[in-house]
């Protein structure tokens, strides 16, 4: 929070990586500050984007290109420099890219959802029949 | 499972109600419905009448869950448009739109003022309104509105002859039996019954967003799209017939079916597995498809609800063509931009 946001903290969040007391403190700061709110919402759509893309197969020869020794020069050098800027970069996006999006596993909190739909439909519905429901708690099974 | 918390109040105002005899009329008077047909649609009256009339009153929520039939009770009071639902959880409506609930010793906030929804389509598209003159119920004059659907009774509704406020609310299945009763065991209309919103103590975790969405949508059977929105990393699209309201929520990932809660009966969602579960305000269905965990909540009855369930949309597969999957992640970077 080098800057007085969040910065590196909101990965963080997102890879639920944030101790219980770093998460709130983290969930605090976000209540009350739009810049951090808007950093968030930004970094998760790139990593839902960017985990959506399909993969990409190396060009054929790619790495044995890139991986060939030859004793550089002043100027072959640079270029290496360069190639293995852009080998980087390139590593990077097939990391990104190959990698199959995470299939986490999920537990929908149906308690939480049915409060979420009550509250919601209620707004437009018979406010007295969709909300008295929601007074009762949620169980199931015998 | 009884409203355990508030129980001992409730039984203290279910025992003053009852002493103090029929409900004394309210300040807001409207003119009974004649008999036949109606045109007006009774849940927008009694949905103005609940913001515009003060009361107290003890609520009967019954369902039938499997083969057993349950009961709870909710004490609400009204005044001015702020609404107060006390059982075991306590919820408030706000004159606002606001939508607050009870967790431990804060107040959520689920829903903001000024969200939306987009307003209900008309239910009597679909279904046939017949009014009439009705019993008492919990001692004040009501109007029954019948409402059908290819000749078969879905809801009986219960309007405060003076108020149109909602008095009783009751669901048939297809059998003509009775699968879910909300009503006032008692109630009085009451001119000043203070009660004051509580102030959001949450952080904004779990307010949605609303997520632009080009068109205009809907499922099967005339479930009009109201909206979609945003919590965390869960979206709801919410949709309405006009009579029921039905919300598909969306979460990527794969179902872990170890964790869902027991008593779910099994059901067939469009070739997927999924689970049934009854609640208090009607049906829940569970189920995955290409990587995505659904789950359709609505007060319809069963059929209804796997009915439009069947009709939604799965994502793109995780083989998707790279064309499908751009769009999809142009999609995805552009929601933000919208907010």
């Amino acid at each position: 929070m080098s800057s007085g946001h969040l910065d590196d903290v909101l990965s963080g969040l997102l890879d639920g990586e944030l101790s219980p007391a770093e998460e709130a403190a983290a969930l605090a700061h976000l209540a009350g500050c739009p810049v951090c709110r808007a950093e968030l919402d930004a970094t998760r759509a790139v990593r839902l984007a960017v985990r959506s893309l399909p993969p990409v197969d190396a060009p054929f020869g790619f790495y044995e290109r890139l991986l060939s020794h030859r004793r550089p020069g002043w100027h072959d050098r640079r270029r290496s420099v360069v190639a293995a800027l852009a080998g980087s970069a390139a590593a990077a996006v097939l990391f990104l890219g190959v990698s199959p999006p995470p299939q986490q596993p999920v537990t929908p909190q149906v308690a939480s959802l049915i409060e979420a739909h009550a509250t919601s439909a209620s707004v437009t519905g018979d406010v007295l029949s969709t909300l008295t429901p929601a007074g009762v708690p949620v169980s199931f099974g015998p | 499972v009884s409203a355990r918390g508030a129980g001992a109040a409730v039984l203290a105002l279910v025992g003053a109600l009852a002493a103090s005899g029929p409900a004394a009329a309210g300040p807001v008077v409207r003119p009974a419905q004649a008999g036949g047909t109606a045109t007006a649609d009774p849940l927008d009256d009694a949905r103005r009448a609940a913001a515009e009339t003060s009361f107290v009153g003890v609520m009967q929520v019954r369902w039938r869950d499997g083969s057993r039939t349950r009961v709870e009770r909710v004490t609400v009071r009204a005044e001015r448009g702020s609404l107060v639902f006390t059982g075991a959880t306590q919820v408030v409506a706000a004159p606002t739109s606001e939508r607050l609930v009870q967790h431990g010793r804060s107040w959520d906030l689920l829903w903001p003022a000024g969200l939306g929804p987009d307003p209900r389509p008309d239910a009597g598209a679909k279904y046939r309104i017949a009014s009439r003159e009705g019993a008492m119920v919990a001692g004040l004059p009501s109007t029954v509105y019948d409402i059908s659907r290819h000749d078969r009774l879905r809801e009986r509704l219960h309007l405060h002859t003076g108020t149109s406020l909602l008095l009783s609310r009751e669901q048939f299945d297809d059998r003509g039996e009775s699968v879910r009763y909300v009503g006032f065991e008692v109630v009085t209309l009451v001119p000043d019954a203070p009660v004051v919103p509580p102030k959001p103590t949450d952080h904004e975790r779990r307010v949605p967003r609303a997520v632009p969405v080009a068109a205009v949508d809907g499922l099967v059977d005339g479930y009009q799209r109201l909206g979609v929105y945003r919590r965390s990393d869960v979206v709801q699209r919410l949709y309405s017939d006009g009579l029921y309201d039905l919300s598909v929520f969306e979460q990527r990932g794969r179902l872990r079916r170890d964790d869902l809660p027991d008593g779910g009966e099994q059901v067939d969602v469009a070739g997927s597995r999924g689970w049934r579960y009854a609640w208090p305000g009607g049906n829940l269905v569970i189920w995955e498809a290409r990587g995505t965990v659904f789950t359709a909540v609505g007060d319809a009855p069963l059929g209804d609800i796997l009915l439009a369930a069947r009709s939604v949309p799965s994502p793109p597969a995780p083989d998707a063509s790279f064309w499908d999957k751009l769009r999809a992640a142009c999609a995805t970077l552009v929601q933000p931009v919208g907010r």
